[in-house]
């Protein structure tokens, strides 16, 4: 699309597989020098990956999807798909990157292979679950065996290539700006029940989110001749909905931290520890005004990731009331719009926040994607909460974000894989790993130059930690320090 | 029955095969100056606080535990009335300072936590450990009973210094038993750890006699306490004659000083052994057994 740079490579391991075979068979290419030409071809467009950048370096879309399985259910892995993944492991460069579809038949040499890429630290492949993304593209209205042939757009939102104009990120919807306007009017003053409470948030996220839909109904795309071309398109330009799917997504940021806030505000109420005054006149301060409440706001009670009921159900009350409200919407291109979970934005948009019940102090980042920001959680936990979340009508970037330890994993590489597996069994959507090892992450962070090949996943994208802004860089380490407090 | 722990944790891949759910009882047969879980050795309940911790050290004007103390330390002085349920206090503190170690739970309570992670137990081949403390001590046949009953895969860490009964009873019904080799002289360990080595033998023998393969050993390795001339000498000719295939070993950690402390008592860091010297050790006791030694690291 013209004015947009972030344009996935689609399903390599698919689309070059009859060339392979054909190559093979003639004599003309041997596996050896198959794999030659891979790395070559890889080691190039590599080449100048910042200035292909968007954001930040690193963030190329530049993403190569694997794997995968068809309409029968049977695994669509070949040798190409273990050849690229060996590649990859034996470059160590941040960028292409690669998102493996797996699924209930992933063949176990698949899932070795690729945790054993994974365990290098690079931040790939993400795992990308068809038995959920498929039938929820299904649901959605993409036809049968388009669904089958999902690849991502740039990060992790599946796009079916050749037929769609989807645009997966027109908007990001901030789940926390709801709570924050509440909190600066005089509305909640007189509130005295949790309920009451969650009722105005409700009204209010209701109509943040109408508000924010209308921003984008003018929305207009500049005209891609060659797009069009390289699209299945109905005598029109891609641009004046000449495709197939003319649908939009919308990335949601924000839910660990309202998730949060709401659980202690009930918290708070019900066991009269402070009032809803209280604690909007604490907030209001940064939490200045009494220290306590931000500890007790960041340690005490049940947190989004706890694999709980009552956490669980709330999660997913707060993303079906934005679903009731954008799912019969008719965007303005003709088409639908997508919901995700996962969105880019939480360090840019936590800069503009004032300080959150959820023990966000002003300015701090929120949370990332699906992954805990508060409580010690671990990752069989997280999982549990994960799988049970919405993915059916929530679709456009799902994915849980977790850190592992680089020697804990080593050392349990087995239990590891399963875990992983079980992640994708129990109906996990999407799930990314940064591979770290704490210690010299900390080092690099004052030392920089020591580690000039350190590299980390930030969102769908990895890249050298050396060039990321400090912002992120102290978000990934206190993140990193988080995760390890649980990793024995 | 009840069961008094001091916690249960998930996700552990440490005590036994696979992924685990860890129940840490409270109480414990032995004195191990080098333990790293203080808070299990009373089979009651105790106050812990962290100074290091609290908020009132970092200046800030924090009250909430203050009912009926005028400062936090005061717990620390309190005689436990086991009639009255402190554990409310394990939630009023807002940094986890302070609060009571010990809590009771029962057999349900238990399923609905490791039902939770019961498809990563199949996946994994792990299930739940009974560790502590010395989990022998309890009364646990039921419990396994029913436990396995659930198809639950049930390791214990143990010392084996518990009367022959204990062990007979639960033995059938146990997938693991982790056995931390200690002192093996017999004087020694009555001064040092304050227990019955003979107990202790009489069990192993019995586990050997048994099904050795249900048993996997560990030596954690203490200057001066177990990494002795003697003591590896006694370690040898125990594997010797009880055929062991197979041991892991680790050096002594301090990662338990802040327990001591939490719960007033002293502690001096012990010297941690080198990788370089464990890799010594390993080959010192591969030359004269057959056994396979594996270092482990925590």
């Amino acid at each position: 699309m013209a004015g947009h740079h972030l344009i996935g490579l689609g399903r390599l391991d698919q689309i070059l597989y009859s060339f392979y075979l054909n190559d093979i068979k003639k004599g003309s290419l041997n596996k050896d020098k198959a794999i030659f030409l891979i790395k070559e071809f890889l080691k190039s467009i590599h080449k100048g990956f910042k200035y292909k950048s968007n954001v930040l370096p690193g963030d190329t879309g530049q993403v190569i999807v694997l794997g995968g399985k068809d309409h029968m259910g049977k695994d669509q892995c070949n040798e190409l798909t273990f050849i690229f993944m060996n590649v990859m492991k034996d470059l160590k460069l941040p960028d292409p990157k690669i998102v493996l579809r797996v699924h209930e038949n992933t063949p176990d040499e698949i899932w070795y292979t690729a945790i054993d890429l994974l365990s290098e630290g690079l931040g790939y492949p993400l795992f990308s679950n068809d038995d959920v993304i498929i039938p929820a593209l299904q649901k959605f209205g993409y036809e049968f065996n388009d669904s089958y042939n999902y690849v991502v757009s740039a990060c992790w939102e599946p796009h079916i290539p050749g037929v769609s104009l989807d645009q997966n990120n027109v908007l990001n919807l901030n789940l926390l700006e709801p709570l924050i306007t509440l909190f600066n009017s005089n509305l909640i003053d007189n509130i005295n029940s949790f309920d009451e409470f969650w009722s105005l948030y409700k009204k209010e996220l209701i109509r943040y989110v109408e508000e924010n839909i209308k921003s984008i109904e003018k929305i207009k795309f500049k005209p891609s001749p060659l797009l069009s071309l390289l699209t299945e398109c109905r005598k029109k330009d891609i641009s004046e909905c000449g495709a197939k799917y003319n649908h939009l997504g919308i990335l949601t940021v924000g839910l660990p931290n309202v998730v949060n806030s709401l659980l202690n505000i009930k918290r708070w109420i019900n066991t009269k520890k402070f009032s809803l005054s209280e604690i909007k006149a604490v907030v209001k301060t940064n939490f200045q005004k009494n220290p306590v409440l931000l500890y007790d706001a960041r340690n005490k009670g049940i947190k989004f990731g706890n694999d709980d009921v009552e956490v669980i159900e709330l999660t997913n009350n707060i993303i079906n009331i934005v679903v009731s409200v954008v799912e019969n919407k008719v965007n303005p291109l003709g088409g639908k719009y997508k919901l995700g979970y996962s969105s880019p934005a939480f360090v840019e948009i936590g800069k503009h926040l004032p300080a959150t019940p959820d023990g966000r102090k002003d300015k701090e980042s929120l949370g990332v994607h699906i992954s805990p920001t508060h409580g010690r959680i671990t990752l069989v936990e997280l999982f549990n909460f994960s799988s049970k979340l919405n993915y059916t009508k929530v679709f456009n970037g799902a994915v849980t974000d977790i850190i592992i330890d680089a020697h804990f994993l080593k050392r349990y590489f087995n239990s590891f894989i399963n875990l992983f597996k079980s992640f994708i069994l129990i109906k996990g959507a999407q799930l990314q790993c940064n591979v770290l090892d704490y210690k010299k992450l900390l080092d690099a962070l004052n030392n920089p130059n020591k580690y000039p090949n350190l590299i980390v996943r930030v969102w769908g994208f990895s890249t050298y930690f050396k060039d990321l802004p400090i912002e992120y860089q102290q978000l990934i380490l206190q993140r990193a320090r988080q995760y390890g407090t649980f990793n024995y | 029955m009840e069961l008094l722990i001091t916690n249960i944790q998930r996700f552990c891949f440490s005590d036994g095969p696979g992924i685990r759910t860890v129940v840490f009882c409270k109480g414990c047969s032995l004195q191990c100056p080098w333990c790293c879980n203080p808070e299990t050795k009373n089979p009651f309940p105790e106050f812990f606080y962290n100074k290091k911790l609290c908020l009132r050290s970092k200046g800030i004007d924090c009250k909430e535990c203050l009912i009926e103390v005028s400062q936090p330390e005061d717990y620390l002085k309190i005689k436990i009335d086991y009639k009255v349920n402190y554990e409310f206090l394990n939630e009023i503190c807002p940094v986890g300072a302070l609060g009571i170690y010990g809590k009771k739970i029962n057999l349900s309570e238990l399923i609905e936590i490791l039902k939770k992670d019961e498809f990563y137990f199949k996946k994994t081949g792990g299930g739940v450990t009974f560790s502590g403390g010395e989990p022998l001590l309890n009364d646990l046949y039921f419990w396994f009973e029913q436990l396995k009953q659930l198809d639950f895969n049930i390791c214990v860490e143990t010392s084996l210094y518990v009367p022959l009964e204990n062990l007979k009873k639960i033995f059938e019904l146990v997938d693991t038993f982790i056995i931390d080799l200690k002192i093996l002289s017999f004087n020694e360990a009555k001064k040092i750890l304050k227990g019955n080595l003979n107990l202790f033998i009489e069990n192993v023998k019995f586990l050997m006699r048994h099904n050795s393969r249900k048993v996997l050993y560990r030596f954690p390795v203490v200057k001066e306490f177990t990494y002795t001339e003697k003591n590896l000498r006694l370690l040898v000719d125990f594997i010797k004659s009880f055929n062991v295939q197979y041991l892991e070993i680790f050096s002594v950690h301090n990662l338990g000083k802040e327990k001591y402390y939490s719960l007033g008592l002293d502690y001096n860091d012990f010297p941690l052994i080198q990788k370089n010297e464990l890799e010594k050790l390993k080959n010192f006791i591969e030359m004269q057994t057959l056994c396979n030694i594996s270092i482990i690291e925590f």
